[in-house]
């Protein structure tokens, strides 16, 4: 069943509201949180628990004065945050949200492609341009050198992240998200698991540099660049940015929950409590992401940086050999056990 | 097709291609565990030598009327393929021998090249085998990419460096034009393989002549880059001269004969089915060829950069055999390739003997007076040089008979005249290098490099070539059915 | 085909700012808004499998590298370069007409394309498994030598990158022959 175009534009503008709603209060969990880890309180002040908190920082930075750098090439430094929030946006059509049909008699997802997962792919590579223009255009050598070992961060972590995805693709044999799901890539077999694990592992850590969330955080490394890219960017065009940041974060979440742990599903055991519970819309999808959001939240207050030599190094040398063996991994399994 | 019917395919047949694969895959476990590349040489002759019998036996069965399939049209493993395969790998053979000692002597001693060398020659082979396009056009590419690495092997030479550009540049460039006439011939005529093209470009009910014959254009343009015919002839003359010699004698052998051998196959197939025009322009190119190559070698002082020349030269000859593929141009070419192989690498191994380590010292000057310092040498230069030059009773005489005699048979008359008339004038400048060998006083200190690998190179070349002249009727013999054998045909 | 038009006056008014740009930078992005026009193409003629990948290999992988590139190297809109300015009228003459005359052969030798469910039928929705298909039965020794190709791209990168630092400041010398002072010229 399609749903008519109306339908589908109207989907697409809540569920970007409602993705840059989340960002807002993303901002103050990781906030409270981060301050939880540290012994610290954290911002409480503005509204009960803080709760308006995002408000007053989302007037701060639209109030605030718009520097505009005077050498910076000014078309693309303009267009640079743009490119960032709408591909990090647009990735996100793809997740399903639930059985079909259960969102008020229509689909819970913008779309359903059949090359889901290379819209998702193909989506967040176009993402790179983002930081690497905006940080070009700055024309300032902290941005320049952030933006620089950004994209190379990004470009060489896809690798990872497309060769773990393999095994889930060899399992399910099909590249659209919803039926992944359908599939449920862990019943097929108990073989399958150790290739499955291996990759799952894999890309949740490619996942993490892709969004460049701590350890992998060396474009914005405030030590050695400032703020990496987004040092010369100011005002909304900085909050652009840390949109960007966040969406993409849960873009990756809900990502991982799709591929690896059975998406919009609910786990079998709560259809004992009440019929029918594993397949509400919505609600387990979130719960995951959340497990995942507060999973790079976790890392961020744990983890120490990587140098960027480290960086390149795991990603080339480990990971991508990883991914790659579980790949091979899955595939001998399929081809010669099953 | 189904994944069962594609796999139509015996192991033999595509045994020399996986033989030499591995070769390359040993070679470079030579490189991850630090042997050098010395021990990568020896594993290149002793896969070269393996493909080579095995090519041989494939030879032997296509005779007997055992024919081996590799995957249907895709590889075809028909007589002349089997035969330019054996040039190629005697061609490698003796680019191996050549730079055994000249890379260590040159620093030029990295464990990638050899492998990189196997490699070219695979990609040299898929292009002689390819009965389609696909094929080809990947052939194409394996073994451009390796050959513009090897051009530019001398790191911090200016010469290697700009050779290496230079070839890759322009090849990148001919290689999008080839593929873009691929994508026009298959939109012409919705065939990829060589018979396919031609039953679709001769179907009349198509009607898209126009579209097929500027396909063609561009296939054939983009081939003729590779082989070096004028006007696509620009980069040869530099990138032959920057490369390191070793490196010149392997590509203007094994890559000309990969180009070659797809050339004679397109002309087999589909060429007479497209436009007249399109033969009409060949027919210019292969005089443009014979005449350019000709008169500019003339003009030359260096004998490397002469040699180069006198490549582009030997692409014209080459080219009218293209032409005469109806009147037995594919057995006249392959005996050509045999002849050319060998006298060419000759040349440029007494060239690496002759020159210092960094290519230089290859004027004319330095040859004076050679018959008296290095006697041998210059005995083998002579040879090669009237080889070259098409004298009787060498193998390069053997060979131009042949080409001049098929150009005739299929009525190309004026070329064939512009063909012998170039000769003659090609006769002057191969006679110039043997002039200043011996009746010249020396002006320089006799070269004192020796090798023992590169001295038997020139050897089994020398050799090769005064007993392919004196005795043609044996390899041209074995080619005896290898007219009626072309792809679709 | 309204769509069509317009994408291919966007490619086209891209593939022209790839020429006329002076900034290299400007110039790739001009370049990668012609490839994502074309990705948008093949979705409109429900190709989807290869818009997605045009994307990610070209936009997403080799233009990133090229962009890569240029900020390394740190290439500005350097000055007019003068060189061949009596070749430019040539080369765009040579340039038109062979545009021309391609435009004019599609055109003069247009057919009629098969009924729609033909294609659709070839196309199998345009995912992964038609290509799939193809990749492993009509080519599958084109696909093993794509495999050929990539790993001699890979060994000549590493062949050409591996050097010993004494070998790059190398500089070639002339002939260690030395001409033999008695018996120069006469």
């Amino acid at each position: 069943m399609i749903d008519p175009w109306w339908v589908t534009a109207i989907k697409a503008l809540v569920l970007c509201l409602i993705l840059l709603g989340a960002f807002a209060y993303m901002t103050l969990v990781e906030r409270r949180l981060l301050a939880r880890f540290q012994h610290r309180v954290g911002p409480n002040r503005t509204g009960p628990f803080g709760l308006l908190q995002p408000i007053a920082d989302a007037l701060k930075s639209i109030f605030k004065q718009d520097i505009v750098v005077s050498a910076a090439d000014k078309f693309v430094y303009y267009l640079a945050p743009f490119i960032s929030i709408t591909f990090a946006l647009s990735a996100f059509a793809i997740i399903p949200g639930g059985p079909a049909g259960s969102l008020f008699g229509f689909n819970p997802w913008i779309v359903d492609l059949d090359i889901g997962l290379l819209y998702v792919l193909a989506v967040t590579s176009i993402g790179v341009y983002g930081i690497f223009l905006g940080g070009w255009a700055s024309n300032s050598k902290y941005s320049l050198l952030g933006s620089l070992r950004s994209s190379a961060q990004l470009i060489s972590y896809e690798l990872g992240l497309g060769l773990s995805v393999l095994s889930v693709i060899m399992i399910a044999g099909t590249l659209n998200l919803r039926e992944i799901v359908d599939t449920g890539i862990w019943s097929v077999s108990p073989l399958l698991w150790p290739g499955l694990l291996i990759a799952f592992g894999a890309f949740v850590i490619s996942a993490v540099a892709e969004v460049n969330r701590t350890p992998f955080d060396l474009p914005e490394a405030e030590q050695e660049l400032v703020a990496g890219y987004m040092t010369e960017f100011s005002s909304i065009k900085w909050a652009l940015y840390q949109m960007a940041e966040y969406v993409n974060m849960m873009t990756a979440s809900a990502f991982i929950s799709t591929l690896f742990l059975g998406g919009w599903r609910g786990p079998a055991f709560v259809d004992n409590i009440i019929p029918g519970m594993s397949e509400w819309p919505f609600i387990w999808l979130i719960a995951k992401m959340a497990i995942f959001m507060f999973l790079f939240i976790w890392l961020r207050a744990t983890l120490p940086r990587l140098r960027y030599d480290q960086l390149m190094r795991f990603g080339w040398v480990y990971l991508f050999e990883i991914a790659l063996g579980a790949a091979l991994l899955t595939g001998a399994v399929i081809a010669f056990v099953l | 097709m189904s994944f069962a019917a594609s796999l139509d395919f015996t192991w033999i047949a595509l045994a020399p291609l996986i033989t030499l694969l591995l070769t390359a895959a040993f070679g470079l476990f030579a490189a991850l565990w630090g042997f050098g590349s010395r021990p990568a040489a020896g594993i290149s002759l002793i896969g070269l030598v393996t493909a080579g019998v095995f090519t041989f036996i494939l030879f032997q069965n296509e005779r007997h009327g055992v024919a081996g399939s590799g995957f249907g049209l895709n590889y075809l493993v028909d007589l002349p393929a089997t035969a330019f395969h054996f040039v190629i790998i005697v061609g490698a053979i003796l680019a191996v021998l050549i730079s055994y000692d000249y890379l260590e002597r040159a620093g030029l001693e990295h464990t990638e090249y050899y492998p990189l060398m196997i490699l070219a020659s695979v990609g040299a082979m898929v292009m002689a085998a390819a009965g389609d396009l696909i094929t080809l056009v990947l052939g194409l590419e394996i073994a451009s990419l390796a050959v513009y690495v090897l051009t530019a092997w001398r790191q911090g030479a200016r010469e290697s460096e700009e050779a290496g550009m230079k070839y890759f540049l322009l090849g990148a460039f001919s290689s999008a034009f080839l593929i873009y006439g691929v994508a026009l011939l298959y939109g012409a005529t919705g065939s990829f393989t060589l018979p396919g093209i031609a039953a679709g470009a001769a179907d009349p009910q198509l009607g898209t002549a126009l579209l097929a014959g500027l396909g063609g254009l561009m296939v054939l343009g983009g081939l003729a880059f590779k082989a070096s015919m004028a006007p696509f002839h620009q980069w040869a003359p530099d990138a032959y001269t920057g490369a390191p010699t070793s490196v010149t004698a392997f590509m203007s052998v094994v890559i000309k004969v990969g180009a070659i051998a797809a050339l004679l196959r397109v002309a087999a197939t589909f060429l007479p089915e497209l436009s007249p025009l399109v033969t009409e322009l060949l027919v210019w190119i292969v005089a443009l060829t014979m005449i350019v190559g000709n008169l500019a070698a003339l003009a030359q002082r260096g004998v490397k950069r002469m040699l180069a020349y006198s490549a582009v030269a030997h692409a014209g000859y080459l080219g009218l055999a293209v032409l005469a593929v109806d009147g037995g141009g594919m057995r006249a070419a392959a005996f050509y390739l045999m002849a050319y192989a060998l006298m060419n690498a000759g040349a440029f191994a007494v060239l690496i003997l002759m020159s210092d380590r960094f290519d230089h010292g290859d004027d004319l000057e330095r040859f004076a007076g050679l018959s008296r310092s290095r006697p041998g040498l210059a005995a083998a230069m002579a040879i090669f040089m009237l080889s070259l030059a098409g004298i009787p009773p060498l193998a390069g005489f053997a060979g131009k008979v042949l080409v001049f005699g098929a150009a005739l048979e299929s009525g190309y008359f004026i070329l064939a005249v512009i063909g012998i008339l170039t000769s003659v004038v090609a006769v002057f400048y191969y006679f110039r290098v043997i002039a200043f060998m011996y009746f010249r006083e020396p002006e320089y200190a006799a070269p004192s490099y020796r090798s023992a690998t590169t001295g038997w190179a020139v050897g089994i070349a020398a050799v090769g070539t005064v007993l392919f002249g004196l005795f043609p009727g044996w390899w041209y013999g074995l080619l005896e059915v290898g007219a009626q054998i072309v792809a679709g045909r | 085909m309204v769509g069509f038009i317009i994408l291919a006056i966007l490619a086209t008014l891209g593939a022209i700012g790839v020429v006329t740009f002076r900034q290299p930078v400007h110039a790739a992005l001009s370049l990668v808004g012609t490839l994502l026009t074309l990705a948008v193409t093949y979705v409109t003629l429900e190709a989807h499998f290869l818009g997605a990948i045009q994307v990610i290999v070209y936009a997403g992988a080799i233009m990133v590298l090229f962009l890569f590139v240029i900020m390394l190297l740190n290439v500005g809109g350097g000055p007019k370069v003068d060189r061949f300015r009596a070749l430019r009228p040539l080369a765009i003459l040579v340039g038109g007409l062979g545009a021309a005359g391609i435009a004019l052969v599609a055109f003069l030798d247009a057919r009629p394309l098969p009924g729609r469910d033909v294609i659709d039928s070839a196309l199998a929705g345009g995912g992964a498994g038609r290509v799939g298909d193809a990749l492993f039965s009509d080519f599958l020794f084109a696909f093993h030598l794509v495999g050929v190709l990539l790993l001699t791209g890979i060994i000549g990168a590493v062949g050409l990158v591996q050097r010993r630092p004494q070998e790059a400041q190398q500089v070639v010398s002339e002939p260690t022959v030395e001409p033999h002072e008695e018996l120069t010229h006469a």
